[in-house]
Formats: C-alpha cells, sequence, structure tokens
C-alpha cells in the first residue's frame, strides 16, 4: 500500500487543466517563395474554451478547445511583370526574314506590390484530442540531452512571459496531459470575405501604379483588368479563400505547426501538476523564543523525499500515489 | 491596407510622343536595315548630334542570326576608337534585319550605317536615316494616344490617315498585333484610313526611298490629357541640317 494517496475531482482536473490551456501561448513568422510571388505569415495565438472528462478507461478526453488568433498577418509579395506596347512580328516575302518589333514597356523597370491584411476576425479552428496522464521525474543535476528540445524554445518564450516558472534547480515529479495520436485540429478554411479582402487589396495596390485617364484605360486593357491579371499572376484557378486555405494548410505549413506547438506543450514542455522532490512538509523558519537568551534560530525545511510516483484517472477523479523516504 | 510598393517612373514619352519621323528616331519608332550583300558593315549612332553608339556589323551566308534588334537608348560608346576591341560586333544573315529603336527618353537619333568598298577604295553609306529609309528597309511606328493622326511622306507627298482609339470593350486586347503596309510614291498600297487600337504598330515597308512622319493631327479630346502636357516644341521635325561626316 501506498505511503501518500491524493485525489483531485474532476472539477478540481478540469479547473487545473483551465490554467494550463490558458498559460498557452505561440508565435510565427515564415515566408516562401512561390515564383512570381512570396507569400509570408506572422501570427500570434493562445486557446479558450473547450470540455475536459475524467474516462472510466482512464483516458482524459479534451474536446472543442477554440484556437482564438490575436494576430493572423499574411503577406503577399508580386512581382508586376512587364506593361508594354508595340511588339510582334510580320510575315515578308521571301527572301526576308519576319520582322519582329520591338515593345517599348510602361514603366522603366518591374514594380512590385505587396500587402498584409490581417485575417485573424476570418480564421477559427478547434482542437480535440484524447490524452493519458504521464508521470516523469525530473532530474535537476542531469544535463540537458543531446539532441534539440524544442520545448527549450517555447519554454524560454513563456518563462520571459512570466506565464510559468522556469526549470526548477532542484528534482520534480512532474504530470503531464499527454495527447495521444491523432491531435484532431481543424483546417485553415477562409470564408469568401477574407478572399475579397485579398483580391481588394491586390486590385488597390496595381491600380495605384497607373496613372489615371486614358492611359489608365489603356493599361487596364492591356493587363485584361486588374483582377484577371492578379489572379494570373497568382495562378489561381478558382476563389481566392480556397488558394488561401490551400497556402496555409499545404504550402506554408502553418497547420502542421500549430499541431506540434501543441503536442510538444501538452505532451512535453509544461506539467499540469508539479511536485517537488523532496517535498517541503514545513517550511524554513526563524524563530527566536526557543532559548531563554531570546537568540535568533533559523529552523531547516522539513522535507520528505517522494519515490515511486504514479497516478491514474477514472470518471470521478483522479489519484496521486507515492512512496515516502529515501 | 496596401502596406508598399515599389514605385517606378513611368516611361512618360510612351504617352506624350505626338510626331514620329524617320530623320530622327524616337521612343515607339524602329527602323530595320536589310543587308543583302555579305561584309563588313559599321555603324554610328548620334543622339542630338552627339555621337552614342559605334557597332560593326559582320553579314554572313551562314550561321547568323536573321534579326537583331538594337536599342538606341542603352547604347555605351566603347573606349577606342575601332578595331576589334573598339566597336560592338553583330553578325547576322544575308537578307538578315537589323533594327534600331528607342525604349525610353525623349532623344532623337540618327544611324549610319557605312561599308568599304575595296574597289573604290572608298567608303560607302548604305543607311542614313537623317536623308531617307532606303528602298526594301521598314519603318515602324506604335501609336498609343488615340486620335486621327497623319503619315506624310515627304518625297511625294502622299499623305495617308491613322485613326487610332482606346481598345474598349475589346476581349483579349493584344497590342503586338502590327500591321504591316507597303509605301511607294503614291503613298500607302493600301487605301483608306488605317485604323489602329491604341499601343498597336504600322509597319511600313518602303518600296522606294522614302522620308516619313507620322503626326497626331487630331486629338481625341473625350479621353482628357495623358500624364501632363509636354513642354512645347520639343516633338517637332528637325530641320534639314547638313550631312555630318565622321
Amino acid at each position: 500500500m501506498a505511503h501518500l494517496r491524493v485525489a483531485a475531482s474532476e472539477h478540481t482536473f478540469r479547473r487545473s487543466f483551465e490554467i494550463l490551456r490558458d498559460s498557452i501561448a505561440w508565435e510565427d513568422a515564415d515566408s516562401e517563395v512561390f515564383g512570381a510571388f512570396t507569400a509570408g505569415y506572422h501570427v500570434r495565438g493562445h486557446l479558450e474554451g473547450g470540455s475536459v472528462e475524467l474516462r472510466d478507461d482512464g483516458a482524459i478526453q479534451i474536446d472543442e478547445l477554440d484556437v482564438r488568433w490575436d494576430q493572423f498577418e499574411f503577406s503577399l509579395e508580386l512581382d508586376i511583370p512587364e506593361i508594354c506596347v508595340g511588339g510582334g512580328c510580320v510575315d515578308l516575302p521571301w527572301p526576308l526574314p519576319d520582322a519582329c518589333l520591338p515593345r517599348v514597356c510602361v514603366f522603366d523597370e518591374d514594380p512590385d506590390i505587396s500587402i498584409s491584411p490581417d485575417l485573424a476576425a476570418f480564421v477559427a479552428q478547434e482542437v480535440s484530442f484524447t490524452a493519458s496522464l504521464d508521470v516523469r521525474h525530473y532530474d535537476a543535476s542531469s544535463p540537458p540531452p543531446p539532441w534539440f528540445d524544442p520545448c527549450s524554445l517555447l519554454r524560454g518564450a513563456m518563462v520571459d512571459a512570466d506565464i510559468i516558472e522556469p526549470l526548477p534547480d532542484h528534482d520534480q515529479w512532474q504530470l503531464f496531459v499527454d495527447p495521444q495520436a491523432p491531435i484532431d485540429v481543424d483546417l485553415f478554411d477562409f470564408p469568401d470575405v477574407a478572399g475579397d479582402l485579398i483580391e481588394d487589396s491586390l486590385t488597390a495596390a496595381v491600380s495605384a501604379l497607373i496613372p489615371g485617364g486614358w492611359v489608365r484605360d489603356l493599361v487596364l486593357a492591356i493587363i485584361g483588368g486588374v483582377a484577371d491579371f492578379v489572379r494570373f499572376l497568382l495562378d489561381i484557378p478558382d476563389e481566392v479563400d480556397e488558394w488561401l486555405s490551400d497556402l496555409f494548410n499545404v504550402s506554408l505549413g502553418l497547420h502542421d505547426f500549430l499541431l506540434q506547438v501543441l503536442l510538444d506543450f501538452f505532451g512535453n514542455c509544461v506539467p499540469i501538476y508539479r511536485i517537488d522532490d523532496p517535498f517541503e512538509m514545513l517550511p524554513a523558519e526563524t524563530r527566536d523564543d526557543l532559548f531563554l537568551s531570546g537568540a535568533s534560530v533559523t529552523l531547516v525545511p522539513v522535507t520528505l523525499p517522494i519515490r515511486d510516483l504514479t497516478a491514474s484517472v477514472d470518471d470521478h477523479e483522479m489519484v496521486v500515489e507515492a512512496e515516502v523516504g529515501a | 491596407m496596401a502596406r508598399g510598393s515599389r514605385r517606378p517612373a513611368l516611361n512618360r514619352p510612351v504617352f506624350t510622343q505626338n510626331v514620329f519621323d524617320s530623320r530622327a528616331l524616337t521612343v515607339l519608332t524602329t527602323l530595320m536595315h536589310r543587308f543583302p550583300e555579305p561584309g563588313t558593315f559599321e555603324a554610328f549612332v548620334r543622339r542630338d548630334g552627339r555621337l552614342v553608339g559605334r557597332l560593326a556589323i559582320d553579314i554572313l551566308r551562314e550561321c547568323a542570326e536573321r534579326q537583331i534588334n538594337v536599342n538606341l537608348a542603352k547604347l555605351e560608346v566603347a573606349e577606342g576608337t575601332g578595331g576589334c576591341r573598339g566597336a560592338r560586333r553583330y553578325e547576322l544573315s544575308v537578307d538578315g534585319l537589323l533594327g534600331f529603336y528607342v525604349s525610353r527618353g525623349s532623344g532623337r537619333y540618327r544611324v549610319t550605317v557605312t561599308t568599304s568598298d575595296e574597289k573604290e577604295e572608298a567608303k560607302r553609306t548604305v543607311l542614313d536615316n537623317s536623308r531617307c529609309v532606303p528602298e526594301g528597309d521598314l519603318f515602324a511606328v506604335t501609336l498609343v494616344r488615340p486620335g486621327v493622326y497623319h503619315l506624310v511622306e515627304s518625297r511625294w507627298k502622299s499623305e495617308t490617315e491613322i485613326r487610332v482609339r482606346l481598345p474598349e470593350d475589346v476581349e483579349d486586347y493584344r497590342p503586338d498585333t502590327p500591321r504591316l503596309f507597303e509605301l511607294d510614291e503614291e503613298g500607302v498600297v493600301e487605301k483608306g484610313p488605317i485604323e489602329l487600337y491604341s499601343g498597336q504598330s504600322v509597319v511600313l515597308r518602303c518600296m522606294e526611298e522614302a522620308s516619313i512622319e507620322v503626326r497626331l493631327e487630331e486629338p481625341d479630346e473625350s479621353v482628357g490629357e495623358p500624364v501632363g502636357k509636354p513642354p512645347p516644341a520639343q516633338h517637332e521635325a528637325p530641320k534639314q541640317r547638313p550631312d555630318e561626316h565622321r
């Protein structure tokens, strides 16, 4: 029989998970060149809502956590190709070759345009996963692992932001809510209005390059209209919002990034519970009533070494058991 | 929402050039000279009287380009006065075309092409656009501003009307669809006004020596001014000037 046994109700566990959920935040930025255009993003987000249920089979069911984007800046830079008049060839009789005229271009150099709308208001996703409680013993004296530790960056950022405390300088038992694959994260699915926003921004940027009056009419006739011109440059056969969704889900890899952040955070980086080893039963104390002389005496803290700690859940509660002593 | 754009300068003369003269090449004009015989030639390019380019041209019977276009606005005079390293060299096939055009700016260009005639022990000029466009050569003009132009051949005093309008409601408009006409002592062989869309080109094949001017006579007032009025008297045809010798 275990020396130590502590139970927390489902309600208490749920509250602890909410504190854990509220501590997670992420930020990422990246860009990729796709030939005629460069696309990138700068995003910041956090989690809200969701439900937590302890199951009789020992699993923890997390459903419909909301992914909220505080910033979802999408940057797009287009290289506008030459816009020219003249050119073309005429057929001359033998023995003359066909004569091809040079083109004369409207701008001295090829222009480019860039936009960076914030799409945070148009992006919403949910996360669901099944997890198990994973118990690990943190040894403060062990050197860091020789391989790349993804938690180092995530933990470092959260410590700097005062979201969590840094790794302790003493040993510790740590309980993780370890997600079991697969984590269900909704794909990016931008609404029509987001596509319209992108298209309107690009149209305005291209139109700003062109002078007014009949010059504008001529240039628009040459490029076949700004909207079609933009679609040609981006190579978009369908709606802009579908292209945008594919860009983030596949090409830019933001969906994979989000998956990995959630896996790392819950499963590797931030435990839901920490128990110091040895556990401090009574803190250090300074007393001046122990000697008749009134001299101060500092009493060392009373600690209890913990070993063989285990944790389990059923549909009512979480139970932690351990042995005490060296 | 547009955070920033690199706004290059507009090539303003494309929209403000209203007079085009074969005797002084400007933006939107192209002169194509045909070389019917093999040999070695030299071309001298002058802008507003100042030498800006010198080219060596080898006309070969085989294995060479059939057409080369030279942008007069981007020539640089090579150091030295001649020889193998003093001039840019082009190789062209017999009956090939060497096109001279201007991509930007307001300069007016004169091109002379000479060859050495060893039998006569003298230099022979095969092209001097300030005098005329030789028989068999081509002169092309790209017309941009909407309106009515008059094409005048000054030797034979022939005149042809060219009407240019904006390609409104034209699907798949293509400016790179030039129209070819033959020009003889009676003028443009195909009679009647020539109709063009803004940005398209007229190519004149000279069946006789010719001096050609295309001038905007009636701008289409309904479309308004382009990007600002041009400075006065900038685009008039040059007065006759004495031959310049190297």
